[in-house]
């Protein structure tokens, strides 16, 4: 899989390249995105029923899908952000995070692929 | 028959009465026969008391057809002599039979009406336009296509009239004479002349013989025409297409001389600074003194470049000459357009210590669909050759008018020195390629010889044109005309691009405080920042930020970029801290907030807690940069 195989899937490599006009800078991000564990918070955060922690993951989790134009993921993230903005209880954001989970998921093993190709 | 008749009492009654009451025929051999007058013979010699007279006095001649009894027709012509005898009046009738006469005459006539009307049919049918006239010139006939010609109905349309009744010869007394010669017994030989056929001009060929009377004087004429405009015109464009071709053929043979004659000027004038370049090289190579090796390399350098600029001018020409040079019309503004054109004046000018007069009134402002570098290189082509052939402290003008026209505008540019000038014989040849006066190149410096003739070239192609005035020793002024069309002012390229580099440029060096806890957009932050040369620092919250800016130095951070969803500390509340620190350069420092959020409610937030800016994610980096810009420069309204 490269570069562009990865955005035509998931987002938009224009958009991208128009802040960070460099496909090696940008796939160095994209890799961070493996290590990065604010999925986690957000899963454990619903599981515990903390509204504030959970409404912070899914806000980073949705900013850094948009500053990295994964547009797709981004969306469902954001539905679970606002699903969670001022909220009484985690219910409503519970319902929508098997979605954002499996889409996420998806993305990371194309990201996996994507890393894994390069590496070798 | 009996020589002696009574009659009965009815025949003579019957008789009475009649002039002629018997007919006494004697025959050929003399005998006399008396007949008694038949019906037939009767209504035949029914003959008025005038023709008694002259049957009495002369003998009356008499033809008289008779259809005897057996049908046969007979044609008798005779003599009668009226006698009296016996008391009564009697017509002795000597006769002829013309029979065959009579017949012999009408045949002769029938083919006479048979050969007159094969005649006509001739005339009616030939093509040739045949028409007579009489010893006055008026016509007395004409021939079918005679009448279709000239469009007449009848033949009642012309006959009578005369040529001057017409009106249809351009030149009527040339015409008159003629005729008066046939008329005189010449015969006029077939020839060309042109006639006025229903208004249009026509060629014709004629000819006209004149007709005897029986007596053989001259009766009249007879002429015949025909029309030949077709055969003349189609002579007329092949002369002209020959003529054509001739030119067509004079001017190739004269191209290809001053083709000729260019390509042995341009070798020529291209060996002379090769041999320079090998010459001075090989000189160069034997010398051991490197400072004098470099002498040398400078004036190779030079023939290079002058070499450079011949084969630049004869590339360009040839491509003018081909017809494949095209202007490149674009919007330019003028005030630019003449400012490139300072630029390379300048030290041509301050090295001679040259006096500029400079006016181009209302011309800066102006914006033209033109070809900027070529009118560049025309004027700075003139202008070079106004410095060069001007003395040291002598004085150029360089004056500009703009004038709207009927559909655009007309450009023109005026230069005068006050130099050497120019003969009339140079002047003829200026625009020739490879024309220069024999002046002393080491005074006046060496030119390619090609540059006016490009640029009238380029200023022919521009609508407008070059025209030169010049006097020996007194200077010369050339005056340049290009037409163009206005065009709406863009923004300058040129400025633009310079104020953009020049914004950008300024945040050069710029230390940037960024407080973003996930990794990733830290990272994304600080690649934009250090793509435009900032440099920056990342805090993991807020709490950190406001740690971080505590403990820096005063002006340390030229900015602080803050994310607003943090842990431990949140953006607002960082930033709250931070204003409050009571350090003049945390009341100073420009904050920009960093988040996911774009709700005009997060903004008002952001602005509340002492933000001075909002950008969103995902990060636009323009946008980035120019909040940057501003707050930056500017610093912070308090």
């Amino acid at each position: 899989m490269t570069l562009k195989d990865f955005y035509d899937k998931n987002g938009s490599l224009s958009s991208m390249m128009a802040t960070i006009p460099s496909e090696a800078a940008i796939q160095r991000l994209l890799g961070m995105l493996l290590q990065d564990q604010t999925m986690e918070e957000l899963k454990r955060a619903v599981a515990s029923g903390d509204v504030p922690l959970a409404f912070r993951a899914a806000h980073t989790l949705k900013g850094t899908l948009m500053n990295l134009q994964i547009t797709g993921v981004q969306k469902k993230a954001s539905d679970v952000t606002e699903a969670l903005r001022n909220a009484s209880s985690v219910e409503d954001a519970a319902v929508l995070l098997p979605v954002l989970e499996e889409d996420y998921n998806d993305m990371i093993s194309d990201l996996k692929e994507l890393v894994g190709g390069s590496a070798s | 028959m009996n020589s002696a008749y009574h009659f009965s009492e009815k025949e003579a009654n019957e008789l009475r009465g009649f002039p002629a009451l018997l007919a006494i025929f004697e025959n050929v051999d003399g005998t006399e026969e008396l007949i008694l007058a038949s019906d037939a013979l009767l209504s035949v010699l029914h003959i008025s008391k005038e023709q008694e007279k002259e049957a009495f006095r002369d003998g009356l001649k008499l033809t008289f057809h008779w259809r005897g009894a057996n049908g046969k027709e007979l044609v008798l012509a005779g003599k009668s002599v009226g006698r009296k005898r016996m008391g009564h009046v009697l017509f002795y009738v000597t006769y002829v039979d013309e029979t065959a006469l009579y017949h012999e005459i009408r045949k002769g006539r029938e083919c006479e009406e048979l050969r007159n009307n094969m005649l006509e049919k001739v005339l009616n049918t030939t093509q040739a336009c045949l028409f007579w006239k009489d010893l006055d010139r008026k016509f007395i006939g004409v021939n079918q296509a005679f009448l279709d010609t000239y469009g007449f109905e009848s033949a009642e349309d012309i006959i009578g009239k005369t040529d001057e009744d017409m009106g249809w010869h351009p030149y009527p007394e040339e015409f008159y004479d003629a005729e008066a010669k046939v008329l005189r017994g010449e015969t006029m030989k077939l020839g060309h002349t042109k006639n006025m056929i229903r208004g249009k001009e026509k060629d014709i060929v004629a000819s006209k013989a004149p007709f005897y009377d029986e007596k053989g004087e001259v009766a009249g004429l007879v002429g015949s025409f025909l029309d030949v405009t077709v055969l003349y015109d189609e002579k007329r464009r092949n002369a002209a297409l020959n003529r054509e071709l001739q030119n067509a053929l004079e001017d190739s043979r004269h191209a290809n001389n001053l083709l000729t004659q260019f390509l042995s000027r341009a070798s020529h004038e291209i060996r002379t600074p090769m041999n320079a370049i090998i010459g001075l090289s090989e000189i160069a190579l034997e010398q051991n003194d490197p400072d004098v090796s470099v002498d040398y390399f400078r004036k190779i350098a030079a023939s290079g470049h002058y070499l450079l600029n011949i084969i630049n001018d004869i590339l360009d020409i040839n491509k003018i000459e081909a017809g494949n040079m095209v202007l490149v019309e674009k919007p330019a503004n003028l005030g630019e357009l003449l400012e490139g054109v300072e630029v390379i004046m300048d030290p041509q000018i301050s090295a001679k210590n040259i006096k500029y007069e400079y006016d181009m009134e209302g011309i800066p402002d102006a914006w033209l669909i033109c070809d900027r570098q070529r009118i560049q290189q025309i004027l700075i082509n003139i202008l070079s050759n106004a410095v060069k052939f001007t003395e040291c402290n002598g004085r150029i003008r360089f004056t500009g008018k703009l004038a709207d026209e009927a559909d655009g505008c007309v450009l023109t540019f005026t230069i005068a020195d006050e130099g050497c000038g120019m003969s009339k014989e140079f002047l003829a040849r200026i625009f020739k390629p490879f024309s220069q006066e024999n002046r002393d190149p080491a005074k006046y410096g060496a030119g390619t010889g090609l540059g006016l003739t490009i640029s009238k070239r380029f200023v022919q192609m521009m609508k407008g044109d070059i025209c030169v005035e010049s006097e020996e020793g007194k200077g010369s002024t050339f005056t340049v005309t290009i037409r163009a069309k206005r065009c709406k002012p863009e923004k300058l390229k040129v400025k633009e691009l310079a104020e953009e580099a020049q914004e950008v440029s300024s945040l050069k060096g710029k230390r940037i405080l960024v407080a973003e806890d996930n990794s990733i957009n830290a990272e994304v932050v600080q690649m934009v920042l250090m793509m435009n040369g900032m440099e920056c620092d990342i805090a993991r919250n807020g709490r950190d930020a406001v740690e971080i800016f505590a403990s820096a130095q005063q002006h340390t951070y030229d900015a602080i970029l803050m994310d607003i969803q943090m842990p431990m500390m949140g953006g607002f509340e960082a930033t709250q801290r931070i204003r409050h620190l009571g350090r003049p350069d945390a009341k100073t420092i420009p904050i920009i907030a960093l988040s996911a959020d774009a709700f005009a409610s997060t903004q008002r937030h952001a602005e509340e807690n002492g933000m001075d800016g909002f950008i969103s994610k995902p990060i636009d980096r323009k946008l980035l940069i120019k909040c940057l810009i501003e707050l930056v420069q500017e610093g912070r309204e308090i």
